[in-house]
């Protein structure tokens, strides 16, 4: 046990951690939840499923945008200490890890104490509903991490330092905006061809939509899907829904993780 | 004077009426055995107990059971098969009707009877409950009908008519048939104060039905609320439609359906508050719908429907239709997603409001769009519509939307 707290990656991700939480951002970031919650909570009928779906794309806007400029900021300036790091007996692998950990945690702690103090804490948690609000906050962390690793990927690919920020804005329109005219032109384009399936699966592609779709089909709006809601609910919705979901946003996850590891690795500070 | 003639008139039937009781120890102890004594018109008084089915009669007979004896049908045939005019069956518990993919067979089935009446029974475990077959004039009232439907092939209907009329339904409960109440080719009846919930596929089905009323019903947890198919001059008024919601639900479903009047009713949480196929000059009005994923879905065949002073609040979709040239008219409605202004304070909106969102429309098209419900790229292509429509039917608007809703009844 004491050995695994004193491996680097545990010491670099804690040091992460109390830098993080004592980042004026992420307070800023964790309070915007707080009062937009609490606004919507609020002056919402207080039932957790009625909120939950009004959080929705709140927290879809803002976790994936905050997560890439956060963690790229924070990475790509990060970079000169690395190479003080990577002079000492560490790995690659250790820095790079132990970065990913203790800024995830750290963003992962801000969105749940906003939320939870803006919302949590107006319901009653044996209400109904309560589950679907649940699995926001849940998709919530998932999507912190997703980002947090796109965005490592993305500063570990890029040669300009300066265009970074660029990226990571055009990223989340990509996937925030961009992607959904895409299916939306797919669709009208072959609306002729039986298209679930591959809508299926062009959700899966992109972890905002996905993460979208499995919380309004927990909150039964798979009802007014007609035959493509039945697919939905069929491949998205129950508890293997839940897995295949889950293990697309994992797979979300690690991918870009390994991959921008995987470049760092080789990468030449 | 007038009701001393009356009752000197009906006198002699009284007198003649003969009372049969019925019970373990009375003399008459089986009721096929007292439907044999009695003559036409007698009393048959059944005490409580179990007696088994299935009961034949042929003759107008008025059975009143006495704290309520169970007839038990033991899974053979009709429990009661009524053959005869102006017959009574009161106060039964009746249970456990046969089962066949052949025949219907029913708690009470009447047959080719005019004038009978089913009051105040409990059916349980019946594949049909009550079966009326070309039958003139019935009362079926205050009966707790609780059936076993657990597929829609081996399960039959709460109440059937078929080929009947005058046909009076009336506060009625009945729950977990294949439909609630079923009516073909059964005109001129009236259905009123019935609770019809859970039902696997109707709560009220009519088909070929011209002529009928309902007025105050509840239909609830249906697969769809109500489906209204080839029928004229219906009356549908202040029932209630709630929570029929599901992938092919629908509150209520007209199909064919003319000049009729559709008034006072309440569509809640329903998929579809009221699907509409192929209907002309129908006048809805002065009903709620809430909380609905689509208000009204009204097909492009339909025409010259009127929807005025209804209240739309807060459904997923108020309308949507499949033409660009719809020809009903909508006025006077109140909705909770207008957002325009009243100066000249006349209680009407001054600017029109448009109750098709793009959305709506492209999802009938496209089903799979569903996907991307409350993106925000819908949302802009919505904000974008209702300034500058090209999309969505110029001629489905409300000239005077009203700013307030019209009744205060939710």
């Amino acid at each position: 046990m004491k050995k695994i707290f004193n491996s680097p990656v545990v010491t670099i991700a804690l040091f992460e951690f109390r830098e993080n939480i004592r980042n004026k951002w992420l307070l800023i970031y964790g309070l915007s939840f707080l009062i937009f919650s609490g606004i919507l909570t609020y002056i919402g009928t207080g039932d957790p499923l009625q909120a939950s779906a009004s959080l929705l794309n709140l927290v879809l806007l803002l976790v994936p945008l905050f997560s890439l400029v956060f963690g790229s900021i924070s990475f790509s300036e990060a970079l000169p200490f690395h190479e003080i790091l990577v002079a000492l007996p560490i790995s690659r692998r250790d820095i790079f890890l132990g970065k990913w950990i203790g800024l995830g945690t750290g963003l992962v702690l801000s969105f749940l104490l906003g939320m939870g103090a803006g919302s949590l804490i107006q319901f009653n948690i044996a209400q109904q509903g309560f589950g679907s609000y649940l699995l926001l906050l849940c998709l919530g962390c998932c999507l912190t991490f997703i980002f947090l690793s796109i965005s490592f990927y993305v500063v570990t690919l890029a040669r300009k330092k300066e265009l970074i920020f660029g990226w990571m804005l055009l990223l989340w329109f990509f996937f925030f905006v961009l992607f959904d005219v895409l299916v939306f032109g797919v669709v009208l384009l072959f609306g002729d061809y039986p298209l679930e399936i591959p809508v299926l699966i062009l959700m899966l592609l992109n972890p905002i939509d996905l993460a979208r779709v499995m919380l309004l089909l927990k909150i039964d709006l798979a009802a007014m899907m007609g035959y493509s809601g039945a697919l939905f609910q069929k491949y998205l919705g129950n508890t293997l829904g839940l897995f295949i979901g889950g293990g697309a946003l994992a797979l979300w996850t690690l991918l870009p993780a390994w991959l921008g590891l995987r470049t760092f690795q080789k990468k030449d500070l | 004077m007038k009701w001393f003639l009356l009752f000197f008139l009906l006198f002699p039937a009284f007198a003649r009426a003969a009372t049969i009781e019925v019970c373990k120890t009375c003399e008459v102890q089986a009721i096929d055995d007292a439907i044999a004594r009695a003559k036409a018109g007698d009393i048959v008084k059944v005490q409580s107990g179990i007696y088994a089915g299935p009961l034949f009669i042929d003759k107008p007979l008025h059975l009143i059971g006495i704290g309520r004896p169970v007839i038990d049908g033991l899974h053979k045939e009709h429990v009661f098969y009524l053959r005869a005019d102006d017959t009574t069956i009161e106060g039964f518990v009746i249970q456990n009707s046969g089962s066949s993919y052949i025949s219907e067979y029913a708690g009470i089935r009447v047959e080719e009877a005019k004038g009978c009446r089913l009051l105040n029974n409990i059916f349980e475990n019946n594949t049909y409950s009550i079966y009326l077959a070309k039958v003139d004039g019935c009362l079926v009232a205050q009966n707790q009908i609780t059936g076993n439907a657990k597929d829609e092939v081996l399960s039959g209907n709460g109440v059937h008519a078929w080929y009947s009329s005058h046909i009076v339904i009336r506060q009625n409960d009945v729950q977990r048939h294949r439909d609630g109440l079923y009516l073909e080719f059964t005109p001129d009846s009236l259905v009123e104060e019935n609770v019809i919930s859970h039902n696997l596929r109707y709560g009220l089905h009519f088909m070929y039905s011209p002529g009928n009323r309902y007025f105050k019903n509840i239909f609830a947890e249906n697969q769809t609320g109500v489906a209204v198919m080839y029928s004229k001059n219906v009356e549908m008024l202040q029932n209630r439609f709630e929570k029929s919601w599901g992938r092919v639900s629908y509150g209520l479903l007209l199909k064919d359906i003319s000049d009729s009047r559709i008034f006072g009713n309440r569509f809640s949480k329903n998929t579809v508050g009221i699907f509409a196929d192929g209907i002309t000059r129908i006048l809805f009005e002065q009903n709620d719908f809430k909380n609905n994923g689509w208000a009204v879905n009204i097909l492009g065949n339909s025409e010259e429907n009127i929807f005025s002073k209804n209240n739309f609040y807060e459904n997923y979709f108020d309308v949507a239709t499949n033409t660009m040239s719809p020809l009903n008219t909508f006025a006077d409605n109140y909705w909770s997603g207008y957002r325009g202004y009243d100066l000249d304070r006349d209680g009407r909106g001054d600017v029109p409001f448009r109750p098709m969102k793009i959305f709506g429309l492209w999802i009938s098209r496209y089903p799979e769009l569903v996907s991307l419900l409350a993106s925000p790229v819908i949302e802009f292509l919505e904000m974008a519509e209702k300034v500058f429509p090209v999309l969505t039917p110029k001629s489905l608007e409300d000239k005077t939307p009203s700013m307030k809703p019209l009744t205060a009844k939710l």
